[in-house]
């Protein structure tokens, strides 16, 4: 028994020599597509994941302003008025905005360093020069990759110019280097007071509101939220955001995109199939005197069937992960060119910044599902058809 | 090429695969693990959900918005309601009043 699998086994591994052409034109297409497919699945995991990390130390509630249909300030007279709700642990006034440097778009944020609840000896990942200062007005800390795309080091004096087309002058006091790529990227943070005057943000107002629930038990915990979200509702032009929203957003905006690209492969993918199936049926064509002369030696149809199947999940197997390992280097040392902008939205506002990704067991199994079953079907039928024929006849018609 | 290069080679190739997952997944549950005071002080979800950030726009609607800004039906500067925990006792946020002669 042992031997007669190595056997097959052997046989199917000639036949992935002997017919060159064939195996070269499926291994290079579904190579190429595996790659194309596994990038995207990468990314948009990779991006889903940062985005769920981030999400994790949201507040559990994000009270924005609106005014005419658009997000406007939000008046701070309403932190007493939500802070008196049940269930409510404490709200946090928050002053955060987008300033262009240059033609990259950079997040402002504003840190109340006078907030009890702030930690300003906590671990920051602080790379070079320290953290804000709460006596020390107009400094900035930047992100690694802000500080590397302005060339900007700790003690530089950086001017940027605000909305209201005035002239900000701040002394960088230190960098940060995050572990999330993005927030490295286009976050640059300022005492509030400095990011008040920065936006031109009236006293009183402020971007939105952070708004931290009780800790209860998790069983009840979106029983809180949701009580608590309907409680603030009812104040007027106000709209409240939950993490779970902001969750499922960021899935539908990458899911979105991913989904795109997936149409794009599912395309490519029938035309791969198309191109092996058309080799196969060749190959299968040529290989009838083969089969034939197989069978008259004794082999039976399951044998044959075993080694075009062998034959299939080898080449399968070989073109997927070769496309995965590609889709892997394409991400982590090539920086997913043209994909990136497609997935990031086509912007050119963004700073570069290396692209998180992830090789997640589900995307493996997904690629290797998609390259194995194609070759599956495009040689094990025909191989059937042709096994199921006579030997006799077989090898006839393969001669005329 | 012998038959037993093809199989080498496919190990190999496989066993590539799964260390890089294997890799990339403990990364991933490292950072997950691991405290970070950073986002825990800005509490802010990044750019992928910031209002005003084009990534949450389509491409064809970001070519309009940049464009012309925001144009009435240009939607760049629209946001959905959020979350609807209001239950309007008219039945909805619009009320029609006369009898449409």
């Amino acid at each position: 028994m042992k031997f007669r699998l190595k056997n097959l086994l052997n046989y199917a591994l000639g036949c992935i020599k002997r017919y060159k052409l064939r195996t070269i034109v499926v291994l290079v297409c579904l190579t190429m597509a595996a790659t194309l497919f596994s990038s995207v699945l990468f990314i948009k995991d990779g991006l889903v994941r940062e985005g769920q990390l981030s999400l994790k130390y949201a507040p559990d509630l994000t009270v924005q302003g609106i005014a005419t249909g658009r997000q406007s300030y939000i008046e701070t007279r309403y932190i007493d008025l939500i802070q008196r709700i049940l269930g409510v642990e404490k709200v946090v006034e928050r002053i955060w905005g987008y300033g262009n440097i240059g033609n990259t778009l950079l997040v402002i944020i504003g840190v109340d360093l006078e907030d009890p609840n702030i930690n300003l000896d906590a671990d920051y990942p602080i790379e070079s020069g320290s953290f804000l200062d709460p006596q020390r007005n107009d400094t900035v800390v930047l992100g690694k990759a802000v500080a590397e795309l302005i060339g900007a080091k700790v003690g530089n004096l950086l001017t940027i110019i605000t909305e209201s087309n005035q002239a900000r002058q701040y002394t960088v006091i230190g960098i940060f280097n995050s572990e999330s790529s993005i927030v490295n990227a286009d976050t640059i943070l300022m005492t509030k007071d400095s990011a008040r005057a920065f936006f031109n943000v009236p006293e009183g107002k402020a971007t939105d509101l952070m708004v931290f629930t009780q800790e209860v038990n998790p069983a009840y915990y979106q029983t809180q939220t949701s009580f608590v979200a309907r409680e603030i509702s009812e104040l007027p032009n106000l709209r409240v955001l939950t993490k779970d929203l902001l969750a499922s957003a960021q899935e539908t905006t990458y899911g979105a995109r991913s989904g795109f690209f997936s149409i794009v492969w599912y395309l490519i993918l029938i035309s791969v199939a198309i191109v092996a199936f058309n080799q196969t049926v060749v190959v299968g064509h040529e290989s009838r005197f083969e089969i034939g002369l197989l069978k008259a030696l004794g082999f039976s149809t399951s044998d044959i069937i075993q080694i075009r199947l062998t034959e299939g999940t080898v080449l399968g197997f070989l073109a997927g992960s070769a496309g995965i390992v590609l889709g892997v280097f394409y991400n982590a040392v090539l920086n997913a060119p043209v994909l990136k902008d497609v997935m990031l939205g086509w912007a050119t506002l963004y700073p570069a910044f290396p692209v998180p990704f992830m090789v997640s067991a589900q995307s493996i199994f997904l690629t290797y599902a998609i390259t194995v079953i194609p070759v599956l079907f495009a040689t094990v039928i025909p191989s059937w058809i042709n096994a199921t024929v006579d030997p006799d006849i077989a090898m006839r018609g393969a001669r005329a | 090429m012998k038959n037993r290069t093809i199989l080498v080679i496919l190990i190999l190739l496989m066993a590539a695969v799964f260390a890089s997952c294997a890799s990339s997944e403990m990364t991933w549950l490292n950072k997950e693990n691991s405290p970070d005071p950073l986002r825990q002080l800005i509490g802010l979800p990044s750019i992928a959900v910031g209002n005003l950030s084009p990534v949450a726009r389509n491409p064809g609607l970001e070519l309009l918005c940049t464009g012309l800004y925001d144009t009435p039906g240009g939607y760049c500067s629209y946001f959905t309601d959020g979350v609807p925990f209001i239950s309007f006792r008219t039945g909805g946020n619009v009320t029609s009043v006369g009898d449409g002669k």
